[in-house]
């Protein structure tokens, strides 16, 4: 029973204090709320500034996967490759190399020029 | 009562030059340096609005949308003669600290776009409907032969480290320029900086030079570049100027830092070739023979901005330096 004394205070002073917030701002507070125009530098804008990513993102997108799937795989391997062995180890860089070619695809089809 | 003084004595100003008017400006400029006060980058960031002469109608108007942007409690400044500076910025601490009459005035509501933010273009076919009484972007095609949305975006004229008055209207694919037509809004009278003199000539260059570090982002050597641009107009003797002058250009023109930034774009030969030219300047104050004038730029601007991205755009401006 006193555990729960405890919880009910505790509920009822934070109550207080967020009500007691809520009713400073109220009362200090100016009425309404602002909504200002994004800065143009002195212009309007004639445009929703929502827009479509350039497709150059994506390609960039794939090569963050294949950098993250290494990871992915040699957390499990780190725990296992001193027991596996050699072998092990020539498999992994036989799997890095491969994500490294597709790396490499990428670089040469541009997906590195920024600007 | 005595917290709200103090905010209100340490203001952040947000200065709008006026093309022809650039001694309002530099008087403006030294009076917010000397009271200590903040410059913001933006009206949201300013609680001060500074109108550094006396505005045309267009823009009067962008500056009355940039008014807008400022959040309460602010005060707006209009100057319209260097004489008058000292005075009216004396006056800012008290009416941002008027509680009651900021209560009154404080800015609440929505800003919904004015009709005339309506594109007057009919072409496009990919007009999904409008979000918050705002048109959607068009597509078009981009440089890679992808259709990619095209904003239009004005630069300027209520921008930090910008020249008075210039206005960019650029359409850009993400961060890249598609084209840009660049004017000057409302320009009046003989330019502050063509009055004849070396001292003027090498003050136009020093002012240039701020503007250009400032949008590099070396504020420090941007102030001091505007330091120097206030001896030089005081009247400083060349034996105390010229030491001081070239030790900044030595120091700017050594960094490399600057050059990794700017290289490539042809804005670090503009720099140098600026720094160059201050230094000759200070050299000849006593000189009686006249300066050959300085080339017409605005012109060129829009082609050296396509294709460039918006960092390097603002970087090849600040270099250029278009003057009305």
């Amino acid at each position: 029973m006193e555990t729960f004394v405890a919880v009910v205070a505790l509920a009822g002073l934070g109550g207080a204090l967020i009500t007691a917030v809520y009713a400073l701002s109220f009362l200090t507070g100016v009425r309404g709320t602002l909504g200002v125009a994004p800065f143009l530098s002195g212009g309007v804008p004639r445009e929703h500034a929502l827009s479509r990513f350039h497709v150059r993102w994506y390609a960039v997108t794939m090569v963050f996967l294949a950098f993250d799937m290494e990871m992915i795989f040699m957390y499990p391997w780190a725990l296992v490759v001193a027991s596996m062995g050699t072998m092990a180890v020539v498999e992994m860089f036989l799997f890095l190399g491969l994500l490294l070619l597709g790396v490499l695809y990428a670089w040469r089809e541009g997906a590195f020029r920024w600007a | 009562m005595g917290l709200t003084a103090y905010a209100a004595g340490r203001p952040s100003a947000l200065l709008v030059g006026v093309p022809g008017a650039a001694a309002v400006r530099l008087a403006a400029e030294a009076e917010v340096r000397r009271l200590g006060w903040a410059s913001a980058s933006s009206p949201a960031s300013a609680s001060v609005l500074v109108v550094c002469g006396d505005p045309g109608p267009s823009l009067a108007a962008a500056i009355d949308a940039a008014w807008n942007g400022v959040p309460s409690p602010r005060a707006d400044v209009r100057l319209s003669s260097p004489g008058t500076v000292r005075a009216a910025l004396a006056d800012v601490p008290a009416t941002l600290a008027d509680l009651p009459g900021q209560r009154a005035s404080a800015v609440t509501g929505s800003w919904r776009p004015p009709a005339a933010a309506e594109p007057e273009h009919g072409h496009g076919h990919h007009m999904t409907g409008a979000v918050h009484g705002l048109a959607m972007a068009e597509r078009a095609d981009d440089r890679d032969g992808l259709k990619l949305d095209v904003l239009h975006l004005p630069f300027g004229p209520v921008l930090p480290y910008w020249p008075d008055g210039l206005q960019i209207r650029m359409a850009v694919q993400g961060d890249v320029v598609q084209s840009a037509e660049a004017a000057f809004l409302d320009p009046s009278g003989p330019d502050f900086w063509d009055e004849p003199g070396a001292r003027r000539r090498a003050a136009a260059h020093l002012d240039a030079l701020a503007r250009l570090l400032g949008v590099a982002g070396w504020r420090a050597q941007a102030e001091r570049a505007r330091l120097l641009r206030d001896a030089a107009l005081d009247g400083t003797p060349a034996a105390t100027l010229l030491p001081r002058a070239t030790r900044f250009a030595r120091r700017v023109a050594r960094s490399r830092t600057l050059r990794w930034m700017t290289d490539g774009l042809g804005v670090h030969a503009r720099l140098l070739a600026r720094l160059d030219a201050t230094t000759t300047a200070l050299a000849h104050l006593d000189d009686p023979e006249p300066l050959p004038p300085e080339p017409d730029v605005l012109g060129v601007l829009p082609s050296l901005l396509a294709g460039r991205d918006l960092a390097a755009a603002r970087l090849i401006v600040a270099a250029l330096d278009p003057r009305p």
